[in-house]
C-alpha cells in the first residue's frame, strides 16, 4: 500500500479516536462528572485524556505500538460501554440501551470505525513490513 | 551465508524481523477477534438493556396533570431529591430534570412512567390511591426513589 494511504489512515484512526474522547469529555461535563461514586467521571475524564493522548501518537509517531496503543483504548471504552450495560454496571453506573442519545451511538459509531480502520492498518504496516538490515553476500 | 531463522534474503537483501511476520499476522488476527467480541458485546448490551425509553408518558392510572396541592422533586447529580417523598391521597408529585443529561422516571409497579426527560423537562404524576410506590430512573437504574401516598 501506498505510504500515503497509510498516512490519511492514521489521521482517520487518529480523527474517529478524537472524536470518540470528546464525546466522553462532553458527558464528563454534562453531568456525569457529579455522579456520586467519583470514579465514573473520572473514567470519563481520563478517555478523553487518553484519547488525545492516543491520536497524538498515531500521526507523530509511524510505529506499529501506536497503533496497538489506539486499539487497546478503543477496546476498554466499548468494554466499558457494555459493562455499564450490565446489571451490576460499572462504578455504581448502569445505564441502559444507547442512552445518552445521541452521544452512545455516535461514540460506538467512532469506536468501531476506529477500530477497524486499526486493525487495517496493522495489517498493513505491521504484517507487510520488514526490516532491511544488510545487502545479502 | 548463515541465514537467522527470520531472515529472509530476497533480491539480493537480507530483511530481518523481530517477530517473523507469521507470528504477526497471528498476532493481529488474535486482536481482531477480541476488537470483534468485545465490540458484539457492547453493540449486543445496547441492544439488549434497551427498555424502550422514550415512550410517551404516564401509563398508569395515577398520572395525569396536576390536581390540587403537590410536592416537588429534582433530579440531580443522578439521584432524585428528596429519595422519599410523602404526599396525600389526590396530591401530585411533580419531579423536574435539573441534571445535563436525559433521566425518567418509572414506577415499579408500572403506575407512572414518563418519557425521557431532557435537561429542564418536567414530569407529574398524581396519586389517586394510598400506599409505598418506589420507582427507579429508566435509563439509570441506580437512581432510586419512593412516593409514600398518606389515606
Amino acid at each position: 500500500m501506498r505510504p500515503g494511504f497509510v498516512t490519511i489512515g492514521r489521521w482517520v484512526a487518529a480523527a474517529l479516536i478524537l472524536g470518540g474522547g470528546a464525546i466522553h469529555l462532553k458527558l464528563y461535563f454534562d453531568s456525569y462528572r457529579d455522579f456520586p461514586n467519583a470514579n465514573l467521571g473520572r473514567s470519563f475524564l481520563l478517555n478523553a485524556i487518553a484519547s488525545l493522548v492516543a491520536a497524538i501518537l498515531l500521526v507523530v509517531w509511524r510505529n506499529p505500538l501506536s497503533l496497538l496503543a489506539g486499539l487497546v483504548l478503543v477496546n476498554a471504552t466499548l468494554l466499558a460501554f457494555a459493562l455499564s450495560r450490565t446489571s451490576n454496571g460499572i462504578f455504581d453506573f448502569t445505564e441502559t440501551g444507547f442512552n445518552p442519545s445521541p452521544e452512545a451511538v455516535l461514540s460506538l459509531v467512532f469506536e468501531i470505525g476506529a477500530a477497524v480502520v486499526l486493525i487495517g492498518l496493522l495489517v498493513v504496516e505491521w504484517a507487510g513490513a520488514r526490516r532491511e538490515v544488510a545487502p545479502a553476500q | 551465508m548463515y541465514a537467522a531463522p527470520h531472515e529472509i534474503r530476497e533480491a539480493g537483501v537480507i530483511r530481518t524481523d523481530v517477530v517473523p511476520g507469521r507470528q504477526r499476522l497471528i498476532l493481529i488476527g488474535v486482536a481482531a477477534v477480541i476488537t470483534v467480541l468485545i465490540a458484539a458485546f457492547a453493540v449486543g448490551r445496547g441492544v439488549a438493556s434497551d427498555t424502550g425509553g422514550g415512550s410517551s408518558a404516564a401509563a398508569g392510572p395515577t398520572s395525569s396533570p396536576p390536581s390540587g396541592s403537590g410536592a416537588a422533586a429534582v433530579i440531580q447529580n443522578f439521584a432524585f431529591s428528596p429519595k422519599s417523598i410523602t404526599v396525600k391521597v389526590g396530591d401530585a408529585v411533580t419531579w423536574t430534570n435539573r441534571d445535563g443529561t436525559a433521566h425518567s422516571v418509572k414506577s415499579d409497579d408500572g403506575s407512572f412512567v414518563s418519557q425521557d426527560l431532557d435537561p429542564g423537562q418536567t414530569f407529574t404524576a398524581t396519586f389517586k390511591t394510598p400506599g409505598t410506590f418506589a420507582y427507579v430512573c429508566g435509563i439509570h437504574s441506580s437512581m432510586t426513589g419512593t412516593v409514600v401516598v398518606q389515606g
